[in-house]
């Protein structure tokens, strides 16, 4: 039996990246979202209102940290917050953005403005956690909105958001799909983490890895199923690279 | 097997005319083939249905122990509905290892205060099996595991020992009731069982089981240290498929998910799998088998030597799924042998 429901406060923040998981997050029948908004108060959500707050519970944020001045923003954000959820490949695991981090910072600052590289002020790519605590992460390019929702949900009722640790292979098999290897394609399936519902691989495509490695993920077996299927591991490498620069153990590095 | 008896024979016409006119009473779930994909699935009509059997990623035990379930329905205001769906069903085409797969499932699943939704199930469903001449490929191993005949799991048993006449072999009531109502047969003479056993211990001649086959819960038992543990688990990815695939696991994990108005909500059963991390993990965060060495000897030792002593058979029936599906190519068959399965002389025994 539900018998108290206290209404947290709810801020949207975002820095870089398309804003296409807050979209998804509000991807939702005309009820569900007034189901949603009975659930939660909404204080700040640059792509639905107007209003902003300095006061709120649960702060989402999506986007990858790509400058020096985002830090005190973040900051302030994590200060204010009980609850900070990141929301998204690009503030999880950052992803595509960092694409740039495989290159020197002049080169990619003269590939995006050649007239005036130093215009704009930008550096690594980081995740948020690189830079503060993160208490619950909603992986995924884009986040899959159900698991947002559940995510809320969890939270609205005190209990503990359940985001899958387990890889798409068990989404694949569940669904009868025939393996993407036996279509000789490399997939990033098995050590990539399911909750998508192996959306990529059940309709005809394969896994890209946007919601990032699993923990304990084996490499080294990865590496020799590769061989196996007459595919190679730097092959899979470059497929890494679109999502996953920030994991250290495919990417070993300093940056 | 040469103690079955079939007294009824029944010609491929008029089995699948028959399977058509029970589409009035019941769905139809066989064999077919849906974008490109070889599974077991309900058809409208028997035209869909593949009689020569093709591997399968999952076996027909979802027809009892679906993927996800709902069993419980709740509101806010503490209403509590428990939920059993089970609705007429003719499952078609059930292949020896997946029959000795539904017996195991169903000791598990009626033993002690019983699972209603699974029982249910079974209850409203006619299982009608089909006896294999042959191993669908090169990755089964029903044979190694002594799950190439059945004996129980099914209301009706098919011999085709004729290149369009099957032999029936009725198990149950339930068996004789669909045969009444459904299918033109005619009798059988009596020898029919004997010729399909004729070319099936043909197909079968060079394929016999483990030399220890009933020894194997002691050989397993003494070589719980045995390299092959660390050395299959080493390539292991602990994707959880071996398990997903099985027609004898039967793990689970149930969730509560309430409505976005927290007016209602379902408690669902969905397929869980020892082979994955999380799945040791308990309350303080402590995980009882936290490498994939540990898992696989988990999960291999229930099918070898636990559970086969519970059961009273392997509860590995060799299908080959977990194999087919394996990245890594890890397989029982393998471990058992390295455990010594097949040895000659065993010094320890």
């Amino acid at each position: 039996m539900i018998t108290k429901i206290t209404k947290p406060k709810v801020a949207f923040f975002d820095f870089a990246c398309c804003e296409g998981c807050q979209l998804a997050a509000i991807d939702l029948e005309p009820e569900q979202l007034l189901d949603l908004l009975n659930l939660i108060d909404i204080v700040e959500f640059r792509e639905a209102i107007s209003e902003k707050s300095d006061s709120y519970d649960i702060a989402i944020v999506e986007g990858s940290i790509t400058r020096d001045s985002d830090i005190p923003r973040l900051k302030k954000i994590r200060e204010t917050a009980k609850v900070l959820i990141t929301l998204g490949a690009c503030s999880t695991i950052v992803g595509i953005n960092a694409l740039k981090n495989f290159q020197p910072p002049q080169q990619y600052r003269r590939e995006v403005y050649p007239d005036d590289p130093n215009k704009y002020e930008t550096t690594l790519a980081r995740a948020v956690h690189e830079i503060v605590a993160v208490d619950v992460f909603i992986p995924g390019c884009p986040i899959d909105t159900g698991e947002f929702l559940r995510v809320i949900k969890n939270l609205v009722l005190d209990k503990k958001p359940d985001i899958p640790t387990y890889p798409v292979c068990v989404e694949c098999k569940r669904n009868e799909n025939i393996c993407v290897y036996e279509k000789g394609i490399q997939c990033l399936g098995p050590v990539i983490r399911a909750g998508c519902n192996a959306r990529c691989p059940s309709n005809g495509g394969y896994c890209y890895g946007c919601r990032g490695m699993i923990p304990q993920a084996n490499l080294k077996s990865q590496q020799d199923i590769m061989q196996k299927y007459d595919l190679n591991f730097a092959q899979m490498r470059e497929k890494f690279k679109l999502f996953l620069e920030r994991d250290k153990e495919v990417f070993p590095d300093d940056k | 097997m040469s103690t079955k008896t079939a007294e009824f024979v029944v010609t491929e016409k008029d089995l699948l005319q028959g399977l058509d006119k029970a589409t009035a009473e019941y769905k139809i779930a066989a064999l077919t083939k849906k974008s490109g994909r070889v599974l077991y699935d309900t058809v409208k009509n028997s035209n869909e249905i593949l009689l020569e059997y093709l591997p399968t990623v999952l076996p027909p035990k979802k027809f009892f122990f679906p993927q996800d379930e709902v069993i419980l329905e709740y509101t806010s205001d503490g209403k509590i509905n428990a939920k059993i769906e089970a609705n007429p069903l003719v499952l078609f085409g059930i292949r020896p290892c997946d029959l000795n797969g539904f017996k195991i499932l169903y000791e598990t699943f009626a033993d002690d205060h019983g699972d209603p939704n699974y029982l249910a199930k079974v209850e409203q469903t006619v299982v009608i099996g089909v006896d294999c001449e042959n191993t669908c490929d090169e990755d089964a191993f029903c044979f190694k595991v002594g799950a190439q005949n059945a004996t129980q799991g099914y209301d009706l048993m098919l011999y085709k020992f004729a290149p369009t006449s099957y032999a029936v072999e009725i198990a149950n009531d339930k068996g004789r009731n669909f045969i009444n109502k459904y299918l033109i047969t005619s009798g059988a003479r009596g020898d029919e069982v004997a010729i399909f056993q004729a070319k099936k211990d043909a197909g079968f001649k060079n394929k016999k089981p483990f030399k220890n086959l009933s020894k194997l819960p002691e050989l397993f038992e003494q070589n719980k240290h045995h390299p092959i543990w660390e050395q299959e688990g080493d390539r292991c990815l602990s994707c959880g498929s071996c398990v997903m695939v099985c027609p004898t696991c039967y793990c689970f994990d149930v969730t509560d998910e309430w409505q976005l108005n927290l007016k209602k909500g379902e408690r669902i059963r969905k397929w869980d799998a020892c082979m994955l991390d999380h799945f040791a993990v308990i309350g303080s965060g402590e995980n009882f088998r936290h490498s994939p060495t540990a898992r696989l000897h988990h999960r291999i030792s229930r099918k070898f030597n636990f559970l086969m002593k519970k059961h009273g058979q392997a509860v590995c029936v060799g299908c080959g799924r977990c194999v087919r599906a394996c990245l890594a190519d890890i397989s029982p068959k393998v471990i058992a042998e390295a455990v010594g399965a097949d040895q000659e002389q065993l010094e320890t025994i």
